[in-house]
């Protein structure tokens, strides 16, 4: 196998920079959460975010954007271009569909969280609980595997790490660089939510993106002309692995079929709809300034998008005729390989490599710190005021708030210490049963006069139903947790068409909301 | 301007009206980017010989004409939406109908 040189200090010095300025920022924020009052601020940024803020991060980057989806690159060629193509729409749809009503609604709620939201649209307190239970659990799903990828990457960035090694013997440092990796990447991330909360959060998630740009921008520089070029690198992959590479479906090592049509289809689903109906994305949209603001953001996010996602499919593809021989359990170390690889004899090659390995560590640190945030928020303000402290002062708020963000960040720490298998296939699990809870009562929230809270609430249980069912049959008959594709197709798209209809059929079956009620959200 | 409780809200909302108008556009525009661009790939991108494959600008041919042209269309028509086609409304002040939240929390 292609030998990788190790991590340097560069690379070290490079993330601790990254950390020192993450912290700063939760210190900025925590000054300007204190100005205003301490909910709204701390959970919601006083609703003030502009176009660079919102644009750059409320999106669907994760560690999954630059581990999982290299990963199937490398192993599976320019199929996987399909696989994520529908991400030329994901602004589009995250901000033109439900981004104006939710604004609008969330004001003339004075909602702060989507449960809260929902409680106020149906005029219910039984679908806000509803809402936060859901949105915890497939939340903390999704959560355990971004601590996971964090500690990993910062496992590879400390020097000589010898995960690039491969060796056997050095199993037990090779444990106990991941459980440093993972204290490190645990109290930063708590650490500067805690102090600034929402605002924390989008702020190191805009200067974070800003370093995924650079990075992805460098190693495009870096890595295609290494291979020759494009069509070069496709003809030495496809010499050394077969014409699958080329073409679809793509096959994975036991032989199945990668990206079926059907599995096409369902990706233009499921990228989608779990984007626009990621409570995480929600509540930033909540969050906007004024609706310019979301126009604006679609064409920021569309631009960065393009230069983040088709240069990192050409690095992938170049990086398969580079390092051609890597193992597909360590295929999702493509992009630090190549990091290292490519700035191995430069001037300061270890410091550029730094800078790019920061990209999927940023991108992992802002994931986990808007996870924290929505689901924190889930704790005090839908479950604490509204049924344990609904008199709670201002100092209990703020304690119960960071207690709950102790807690979480405890949580992700222990679920990671043996670290679970199924992690691409748990985050999956927990955003295609979000988007199919979610979606369709926020749809009927915005736009449906006629919607109820008992509609909603079968919307979002029947949803999620579909997805356990196929799941579960998935889990019974391969006996991996993989889910049932019933004829071809995602469980998200069973999921979305269960919800739908019993949302629809169910409002039509109970007693219509107060005209007074809805006049107040609805009308102008 | 809130409207007293006992008088009828006009119901002519003018954010709710773009906002759904510009809700339907976007999801048939998601429809078309579906439609062609798995027909295309599935049409051009499956079950074909290595030998038949030409390149455009280094990409494979129906990743250039299935994925990386209607990004580029997409591109184009996200540009347009958020400068020409959509509309701002005001979001309107906070707490205008706190009452309405069903027991809202006077915490924010």
């Amino acid at each position: 196998m292609t030998d990788a040189p190790h991590a340097g200090w560069g690379v070290m010095a490079a993330l601790g920079i990254m950390l020192v300025v993450s912290g700063a920022v939760g210190i900025a924020a925590q000054r300007a959460v204190e100005r205003g009052s301490f909910l709204k601020g701390f959970f919601l940024g006083n609703r003030g975010l502009g176009v660079w803020t919102m644009a750059l991060t409320a999106t669907v980057q994760s560690g999954g954007t630059f581990m999982g989806v290299p990963s199937l690159i490398y192993s599976h060629g320019w199929i996987v271009a399909l696989w994520i193509g529908s991400y030329m729409l994901v602004p589009l749809t995250g901000f033109a569909v439900l981004g104006k009503r939710l604004g609008q609604l969330s004001r003339r709620t004075s909602a702060i969280t989507i449960p809260d939201l929902f409680r106020g649209r149906f005029d219910h307190p039984t679908i806000g609980l509803v809402t936060s239970l859901l949105i915890m659990f497939y939340m903390s799903f999704m959560m355990v595997a971004q601590f996971k990828a964090g500690a990993i990457l910062m496992q590879l960035s400390i020097p000589g790490a010898h995960e690039m090694s491969m060796g056997e013997d050095v199993q037990a440092s090779l444990e106990m660089d991941y459980y440093v990796g993972l204290a490190v990447f645990a109290v930063t991330v708590v650490g500067y939510t805690m102090m600034g909360g929402f605002l924390a959060s989008v702020w190191t998630d805009l200067f974070q993106s800003v370093l995924m740009l650079i990075g992805v921008m460098v190693l495009l520089l870096l890595t295609v002309p290494a291979a020759g070029g494009l069509e070069h690198a496709t003809r030495v992959a496809v010499t050394n692995t077969g014409p699958a590479f080329a073409f679809g479906p793509g096959y994975t090592t036991d032989g199945h079929e990668f990206l079926p049509i059907g599995a096409a289809v369902s990706m233009f689903f499921v990228w989608i709809y779990a984007g626009m109906a990621s409570p995480a994305s929600m509540v930033r949209v909540m969050a906007s300034k004024d609706t310019a603001t979301l126009r604006r953001s679609i064409f920021c996010l569309s631009t960065y998008n393009l230069f983040i996602y088709i240069p990192l499919i050409c690095i992938c593809i170049a990086a398969r005729s580079i390092i051609p021989d890597l193992p597909p359990e360590k295929s999702d170390q493509i992009i630090p390989r190549m990091a290292l690889w490519s700035t191995h004899g430069l001037p300061a090659g270890s410091l550029i490599a730094g800078i790019i390995l920061s990209a999927p560590f940023g991108a992992v640190m802002a994931t986990v710190s808007a996870f924290l945030i929505v689901m924190a928020s889930a704790i005090v303000r839908d479950v604490y005021l509204r049924f344990i402290n609904p008199e709670a002062s201002e100092k209990q708020i703020r304690r119960m708030t960071h207690v709950s963000l102790a807690l979480l960040g405890v949580g992700g720490v222990a679920a990671v210490i043996y670290p679970p298998n199924y992690l691409q296939a748990l985050i999956v699990f927990g955003s295609t049963c979000g988007a199919s809870s979610l979606l369709w009562p926020a749809v009927m929230a915005c736009y449906w006069r006629r919607a109820t809270a008992a509609g909603a609430m079968a919307a979002m249980l029947g949803g999620s139903a579909t997805v356990w069912v196929l799941y579960s049959i998935g889990w019974t008959t391969t006996h991996a947790f993989r889910p049932y594709l019933l004829w071809g197709l995602e469980p998200m798209v069973y999921g979305l068409a269960v919800s739908g209809v019993l949302g629809f059929a169910v409002s039509l079956l109970t007693t219509p909301p107060s005209e007074e009620h809805v006049s107040r959200l609805f009308d102008g | 301007m809130t409207a007293p409780p006992c008088m009828p809200r006009n119901p002519d909302n003018p954010l709710l009206r773009s906002a759904r108008r510009e809700a339907s556009w976007t999801v048939a525009i998601w429809f078309c980017a579906l439609v062609y661009t798995v027909g295309y790939c599935a049409y051009r991108g499956y079950g074909r010989e290595f030998d038949t494959l030409s390149f455009v600008f280094g990409f494979p041919d129906w990743v250039f004409w299935g994925i990386m042209a209607p990004w580029g269309v997409c591109y184009a028509i996200s540009a347009l939406f958020a400068f020409v086609v959509m509309q701002d409304a005001p979001l309107e002040d906070d707490a205008e109908v706190n009452s309405a939240a069903g027991g809202e929390i006077a915490h924010d």
